[in-house]
């Protein structure tokens, strides 16, 4: 019999691990409104963001397919949406696109509702209502199938590899193994890896389509006539031990365990089926972090080696003001044993051979279902820094 | 004694586990922590970074996990810290 935990079901069947009450503003210039009616009603969560008139093509795309996924996300029990009525998304329309899952989804607009005040009367009302059918929400034995992790590696350096990843990898091959859904990322850490990766894909269509997202970023560094040593690896890794691209992607993709690759999915995309699946996108952990969770993971797993970035404490605690999105964070450095309280999972232990990679995995596993049962992460306990999501771009902006 | 782990058995580099002097000897480890030898650090190496298993000629492919993750730039002798100093990536423009 497969594992379980205490999760909230929702009406299209899909398993929430938190129960929030979004507040989603359609763009940038709407954020303000969407916190003036947020503040009224305390229990509500405010997700402003950075979409603005100015994405064109791939980039406007990218962004419509973020805010329905944040908003079908099953951690979101319902979603406000406010919008003005002059926006390249409208506000009836992205909540038609989120209610396709059956949730409870209002649109609020100064174009529809008539005027700022209107809209803030009438947003106050229907979001206090959502809250309130929200507390009536009980949390239900679900089997552990119905997870979706989203797993990033940061702070890197070679320890990395030894420890934090495989643990993490050996956690994600555990809940693969039992049905449920893992995501990974970084299309730029795959450099040099991406050959030993598309060993594991489950078809040739998957393997061609992996190998041309890595071919397609490095036709992009090359367009742009830059060098990626600086960024990739950062100097905070090169410090760390990791002396180039190659060997910081070998080590990065370890935290993916050893499951078949089931698909290659667009940034916000979700999987159409569970297992392993790569994302395409960057690197940059809160935009990551805003991707995984529109491609519906439930919870984020930040595998940290250590070093210098260790000592910021909060920093694996991106993306700052995504409360819908738990982040369990890992440590795998022994030289940073003094920071091990400030993570939810120390694997340093590895490194000094006082406990195996298939002990640590056992520990994330399970740290996984009880923060899926409702226990609260360190950065939930201990942060509450809060700033606007910062939607993910990669070409012209005007 | 001060110790190393070699994450493939092709690899011709190890990552250093403890912080190295000149004249440690070190334990070399397998990636299931096994005991698999033993070598000498020709100069300081610290935590995390790596040391040559072997020499590599100019031009040399370094090892890691069984792949090359980059060239030696100049000769390095077994024992030595390989670095940003002494091996380049193949995906850098230079």
């Amino acid at each position: 019999m497969n594992d379980t935990f205490m999760g909230y079901v929702r009406s299209n069947g899909d398993v929430g691990v938190r129960n929030h009450v979004v507040v989603l503003p359609t763009i940038g210039c709407a954020n303000e409104l969407a916190w003036r009616i947020s503040k009224q009603v305390p229990d509500s969560v405010l997700l402003t963001h950075n979409h603005a008139c100015i994405r064109l093509g791939e980039d406007a795309e990218r962004a419509k397919r973020t805010l329905v996924g944040i908003g079908r996300n099953p951690n979101v029990h319902s979603v406000l949406v406010v919008g003005l009525g002059c926006e390249p998304i409208q506000a009836e329309q992205l909540a038609a696109w989120i209610a396709t899952t059956g949730k409870e989804v209002v649109a609020v607009s100064v174009e529809t509702n008539g005027s700022y005040d209107a809209v803030v009367e009438e947003g106050v009302a229907r979001l206090t209502e959502m809250v309130s059918h929200a507390a009536g929400e009980k949390r239900v034995p679900c089997d552990v199938s119905k997870l979706t992790i989203g797993i990033k590696c940061g702070g890197s350096g070679t320890i990395s590899a030894v420890s934090s990843n495989p643990s993490v990898g050996y956690a994600a091959d555990r809940l693969v193994d039992a049905g449920g859904t893992v995501l990974f990322t970084e299309t730029a850490e795959l450099i040099g890896a991406q050959d030993v990766l598309a060993q594991r894909a489950c078809c040739e269509e998957v393997k061609v389509r992996l190998l041309g997202k890595v071919d397609a970023l490095l036709a992009k560094v090359k367009q742009n006539g830059v060098d990626i040593l600086g960024s990739e690896p950062t100097q905070g890794n090169i410090l760390s031990g990791l002396t180039t691209i190659e060997e910081k992607s070998l080590g990065a993709i370890s935290k993916s365990g050893t499951s078949v690759l089931r698909g290659v999915l667009d940034y916000a995309q979700p999987p159409s089926e569970p297992g392993l699946f790569f994302v395409d996108g960057t690197t940059q952990a809160s935009q990551l972090f805003v991707g995984m969770f529109a491609s519906g993971a439930q919870i984020q797993i930040f595998s940290y080696g250590g070093g210098f970035p260790a000592r910021f404490r909060y920093l694996p605690s991106y993306p700052p003001g995504m409360k819908p999105l738990p982040v369990i964070k890992v440590l795998g450095s022994s030289d940073d044993v003094s920071e091990k309280e400030h993570f939810d999972i120390y694997a340093g232990d590895i490194v000094t051979g006082t406990e195996s990679v298939e002990s640590v995995g056992n520990r994330i596993y399970s740290l996984i279902l009880d923060i899926a049962s409702g226990t609260e992460t360190y950065t939930d306990v201990h942060s509450e820094y809060h700033e606007m999501i910062q939607l993910y771009a990669d070409g012209l902006l005007m | 004694m001060k110790k190393c782990i070699v994450m493939h058995q092709a690899d011709t580099v190890a990552t250093a586990l403890d912080a190295l002097s000149v004249g440690d000897a070190v334990r070399i480890l397998d990636a299931d922590m096994r005991d698999v030898g033993e070598l000498v650090a020709r100069e300081a190496i610290p935590f995390g970074h790596k040391i040559t298993l072997s020499d590599h000629a100019e031009g040399a492919g370094v090892v890691k996990y069984g792949q090359v993750i980059g060239r030696a730039v100049e000769r390095i002798e077994s024992g030595r810290h390989a670095h940003v100093h002494n091996v380049a990536s193949l995906y850098t423009l230079g």
